[in-house]
């Protein structure tokens, strides 16, 4: 059973109206922060009318795994990053990751790529490891 | 997916279905004839207007065609070795600030891109769908107004707000700024406010224009708009504005001599434009330019253009040789389609740098429609918009696969960068492939 203590806190960074369609998926193991709004990217050419927001979450680690993939292949032309050296740790899907990739940056710098699509792949207990 | 052009690859981006009546074989003909007709609904025009006006930037602003073509030039060299070339030193200045300017390139492009979506789709009607009546003061303006006008307040307030308002407004801010403190603005009859904001509009569409056509063009927007703000300027504007007091017209009758003067103070500060009718084609020229799948095909469309002009000012010259339309209300479609063909008489500028005259608007949905627009639930490609009588080189299959090309080779590049990034070998990312826009294996 999932208690409170095994939760852990990421800092996410999505285009808002996908932190709106996050809020819906908010429960008792993904407690969603209040979003803030990000400085538009210096080397974007358009801006795109997006507007990024950044905000913290407090998840467990199975529920954060399944995001993950979701962010990974949610048809946006994005991958997603979770880099590890940052405390919190940061999930970004605003960066040029391509779509269909997790990439993880270990706390050492050390980085992974998992292919959301790939049948079997164990991101939770990955994600166990390099956030222990 | 949001809205956006992709300047690599020529694809425009809408979040909206395609609508019934552009499905059809004349393309986005409709849209580009009636951009607010209301079978588009209340998303589609400006988003699908906005992406068509960067593609249009780009084939007219020798500056962000040297942009691409450097970027083009960066992948060919991907290709060839497997490293990742560092980005050139346009492309890393574009969305920054520089330490001495007020704002970045990619500011002022959205700027007059917002500019020209903003006048199309009228503020008036933009403040009506975003329910806002300025505080009660729209009721006033109505009571005010002349037929389909919009006042200074209404244009003004849409400018400066909404979303992404940090990057599109800071050039407008900074001008009505500057205006509001210049010495003629003050010595112009009429409110400060409704002058200063008439010198902004007036302004805005040469002076960004001609910026966009030169080395720096931000230093160059800044002396060119400062330039334009003297009295001289200004107070010889004013004295000789149409009648109607329209700002369409104002734009028609001083380009050729806005144009023609604030080039050369740009030239005595070092700044010269690479704008001339003998210039040619130039970077379109471009060796590595002419290999790109899509752009090499601009050249033919600009050829196409310039004899689609000749085409209209002549039908026009026959209709109103002996008959100049009057500068009436009643007949401004006329009157502006009259200054239309006398002001492109020398060359094809005005067309870009006036993409919201609706004649100009016009030629360029048939000559310049974003190679291929993707809508919610389907696309668009440029060959199916272009009048039969100036059709694209190749057919909307091979568009079409040119585009996807690009796209997907320009995606490598990106997959190949990121992953360097994130200390990953270039190839990292490389098993997929983008197509359109999609990733696949």
């Amino acid at each position: 059973m999932t208690t409170r203590q095994n939760k852990l806190e990421v800092r996410l960074e999505l285009p808002r109206d996908m932190y709106e369609a996050e809020s819906k998926a908010a429960s008792d193991e993904y407690e969603i922060g209040e979003p803030q709004a990000l400085p538009a990217d210096p080397d974007a050419m358009e801006a795109r009318f997006i507007e990024p927001v950044t905000l913290i979450a407090s998840v467990t680690l199975m529920v954060l795994a399944q995001r993950l993939l979701h962010f990974a292949l949610a048809r946006r032309g994005a991958g997603v990053l979770l880099d590890a050296r940052e405390r919190p740790p940061s999930v970004s899907v605003l960066k040029g990751v391509p779509q269909g990739f997790v990439v993880i940056v270990h706390p050492d710098g050390k980085t992974e790529t998992v292919r959301a699509d790939e049948p079997g792949n164990d991101l939770a207990s990955l994600l166990g490891k390099v956030l222990k | 997916m949001s809205a956006e052009f992709n300047w690599y690859t020529g694809a425009a981006q809408v979040e909206a279905r395609c609508p019934t009546a552009l499905q059809g074989e004349s393309g986005l003909q409709p849209f580009f004839r009636d951009p607010n007709h209301p079978d588009w609904g209340t998303v589609l025009p400006r988003q699908l207007y906005h992406e068509s006006l960067h593609f249009w930037q780009l084939a007219s602003s020798r500056h962000l065609q040297l942009l691409v073509a450097a970027e083009w030039e960066r992948l060919l060299l991907f290709e060839r070795e497997g490293t990742v070339p560092p980005r050139s030193g346009q492309r890393k200045a574009f969305g920054r600030v520089a330490a001495d300017e007020p704002f970045s390139v990619r500011d002022l492009v959205e700027c007059l891109a917002r500019y020209w979506d903003v006048h199309t789709r009228s503020p008036t009607r933009i403040l009506r769908e975003e329910g806002n009546d300025l505080d009660g003061r729209l009721a006033e303006i109505d009571a005010m107004r002349p037929s389909s006008a919009y006042a200074s307040l209404e244009f003004d307030t849409v400018m400066q707000t909404g979303p992404d308002c940090e990057v599109y407004a800071r050039p407008y801010h900074w001008m009505m700024e500057r205006a509001r403190a210049a010495p003629a603005v003050h010595a112009l009859p009429g409110y400060v406010q409704e002058t200063a904001s008439w010198s902004v509009n007036l302004l805005l569409p040469v002076a960004g224009f001609i910026a966009l056509n030169t080395d720096a063009p931000v230093a160059a927007f800044v002396a060119a708009f400062q330039r334009g703000l003297s009295e001289d300027v200004l107070c010889a504007a004013a004295a000789r504005r149409n009648p109607l007091k329209s700002i369409n017209l104002d734009w028609l009758d001083f380009w050729g001599v806005l144009a023609a003067g604030l080039s050369k103070t740009l030239k005595r500060v070092g700044l010269p434009t690479w704008l001339a009718p003998w210039v040619g084609f130039g970077v379109l020229e471009n060796e590595a330019f002419l290999d790109h799948p899509v752009y090499r095909h601009l050249r033919a469309r600009m050829t196409s253009l310039d004899e689609a002009i000749c085409n209209h000012r002549e039908s026009l010259r026959i209709q109103h040789l002996f008959n100049p339309p009057p500068d009436a209300a009643q007949d401004i479609d006329q009157a502006m389609d009259f200054r239309a063909a006398v002001v492109t008489q020398s060359d094809r500028w005005p067309v870009f740098s006036l993409p919201g005259q609706p004649t100009f608007r016009n030629m360029l949905g048939c000559m310049f429609a974003p190679p291929i627009v993707r809508f919610d639930d389907r696309e668009i490609v440029a060959t199916a918009s272009a009048s039969p009588d100036w059709p694209w080189p190749i057919d909307a299959v091979a568009l079409a696969a040119a585009v996807e090309e690009a796209e997907a080779r320009f995606a490598a590049l990106e997959a190949a960068e990121t992953a360097v990034r994130l200390g990953l070998p270039p190839n990292a990312f490389a098993r997929v492939t983008c197509t359109g826009s999609r990733w696949i294996e």
